[in-house]
């Protein structure tokens, strides 16, 4: 007889978003669920990235394959990734992985003629398809220093010409981290503080600033009305103990209590620009359900004989 | 030159299953569940959605081996239920989790840009 | 195997002139003489994996 479900329900509140950052609250649910969706962000949501370089003419300073490399490492716009298929999947194509559904081609053709060095950068690159093309910084003003010129590939000097055919195709970033759509994934727990009024109205002034002071994030601080001692930022903790050793030091054991709220999580989300941030937990989602649905039993799991399967040879040491 | 393909850490090679078990011979209600090409991602989510479990006794998981990509889900449960069964509630129960999740992610998403 | 191949072109190390040498010529520049000749880069497409 299937029980009751023994499913959590947990819930999101979006703190900050931006099209490549954003900053949400999860609660209500286990550790394992917050880093799986963090495993699954950084390696197994899947984007598009240059994976085959063709190069006919490279008179420029760097060598074939380091460029090929760079190439390799420019993160692409994938919206289209979660519907495209994986080249190794693909049935469409005669077996090279370079059909349309499957991979986006690209082309660099660059010679420099002025005695003025010209940079390559990924704004040379042309797609077949205008879904997915290199990630566009958004250069604001006309600064000079990075941004909105693309990313730099390589530099030409006077006479020397750079013309190659790249394909693109869909990758996850266990393969290899330009299929990577995450710059960054973290998430910490809630902190739960509280401070002891009664043992805190026994210190000074002084005391209580210098307590203040010991913590090496800003915590803390003490209102300039009241002089109480107030917490400021509870997330700027950072769980040292830092100002839990200085009360003892100072013979105040007890003057506060943090704890870490073991269901309470705050996520921050950085995207490289090929996928939204928002968009990437969403991916992430979706994933792991795929993830949980390919290892579900079904009628046609075999049972292994126990003695010469795999777990019989593992477990007797082989 | 030992190293195998990287793509080896997700894909199932021809001839072989995703998901296999072998009963435990000598304890009743116990299985071992062996998932070819998956990490702790799976793992650990499984494990902890087990233990939610009252009729599971015993739940645990493990990478034999840092190269050999797979892992082993032992399973003990009450004769109320059967290690087969709880393994596949505690999937239902996370696929259920992850579209509470889902939801209320898009609920947040609309309310967060409708009040920009 | 082809007994006769196709007249090759080098660069001369100095000046950049397209020399073209069959098998059995002096290895030297037209132009000016130097002795060094680099040869051209490959026809052939080469691929790489952007690994």
């Amino acid at each position: 007889m299937e029980g009751a479900s023994y499913a959590r329900m947990p819930r999101v509140k979006i703190r900050e978003l931006k099209d490549d950052y954003m900053k949400f609250e999860l609660r209500d649910t286990d550790a394992s669920v917050a880093n799986a969706l963090r495993r699954v962000m950084i390696s197994e949501v899947p984007t598009v990235a240059i994976d085959l370089v063709e190069i006919e003419v490279n008179s420029s300073v760097l060598n074939d394959e380091f460029i090929a490399h760079r190439l390799g490492l420019i993160p692409l716009t994938s919206e289209r990734a979660m519907a495209m298929r994986f080249s190794r999947d693909c049935d469409a194509c005669d077996g090279d992985g370079q059909c349309e559904y499957c991979s986006v081609e690209f082309h660099l053709r660059v010679k420099c003629i002025t005695d003025q060095t010209l940079d390559v950068s990924s704004k040379d690159l042309i797609s077949s398809d205008h879904t997915v093309t290199p990630v566009d910084v958004p250069g604001g003003d006309a600064s000079i220093e990075s941004d909105g010129r693309g990313i730099i590939i390589v530099k030409l000097r006077r006479g020397q010409e750079l013309r190659l055919r790249a394909i693109a195709r869909k990758g996850i970033g266990k393969d290899h981290a330009k299929w990577s759509p995450a710059a960054t994934v973290t998430f910490m727990y809630e902190p739960d503080i509280h401070i002891n009024e009664d043992l805190m109205e026994s210190l000074t002034l002084e005391e209580k600033k210098e307590w203040v002071d010991s913590s090496p994030t800003r915590v803390f601080d003490i209102d300039p009305v009241t002089q109480q001692v107030m917490v400021v930022d509870p997330e700027a903790y950072s769980y040292d103990d830092e100002v839990i050793k200085k009360a003892e030091a100072m013979g105040k054991p007890g003057l506060i209590e943090i704890t870490a709220k073991q269901d309470s999580f705050i996520f921050t989300v950085e995207s490289t620009g090929a996928v939204k941030a928002s968009q990437l937990l969403l991916n992430s989602i979706e994933i792991l359900k795929q993830k949980l649905d390919a290892v579900r039993l079904s009628e046609d799991t075999v049972e292994a004989d126990d003695q010469f399967g795999e777990l019989g040879a593992h477990m007797r040491g082989g | 030159m030992n190293a195998p393909d990287r793509y080896e850490r997700f894909v199932v090679p021809e001839g072989t299953k995703k998901v296999a078990y072998e009963r435990d011979t000598k304890i009743i209600n116990a299985a071992s569940f062996t998932i070819e090409r998956e990490d702790h991602t799976i793992g650990n989510i499984l494990r902890m959605q087990l233990h939610k479990d009252p009729n599971v006794l015993f739940a645990g998981y493990k990478l034999p081996h840092p190269l050999q990509y797979k892992i082993i889900i032992r399973i003990h449960t009450t004769s109320q239920s059967s290690p087969m069964q709880a393994y596949n509630q505690s999937i239902n129960d996370l696929d259920k989790e992850l579209d509470t999740l889902k939801s209320g992610f898009e609920a947040e998403l609309l309310k967060f840009s409708k009040d920009y | 195997m082809d007994p006769l191949p196709e007249p090759v072109s080098y660069l001369c190390g100095d000046c950049g002139v397209e020399n073209t040498l069959k098998s059995g010529d002096v290895i030297q520049c037209r132009d000016c003489g130097y002795r060094i000749l680099y040869k051209k880069r490959t026809r052939r497409i080469v691929q790489y994996e952007a690994r």
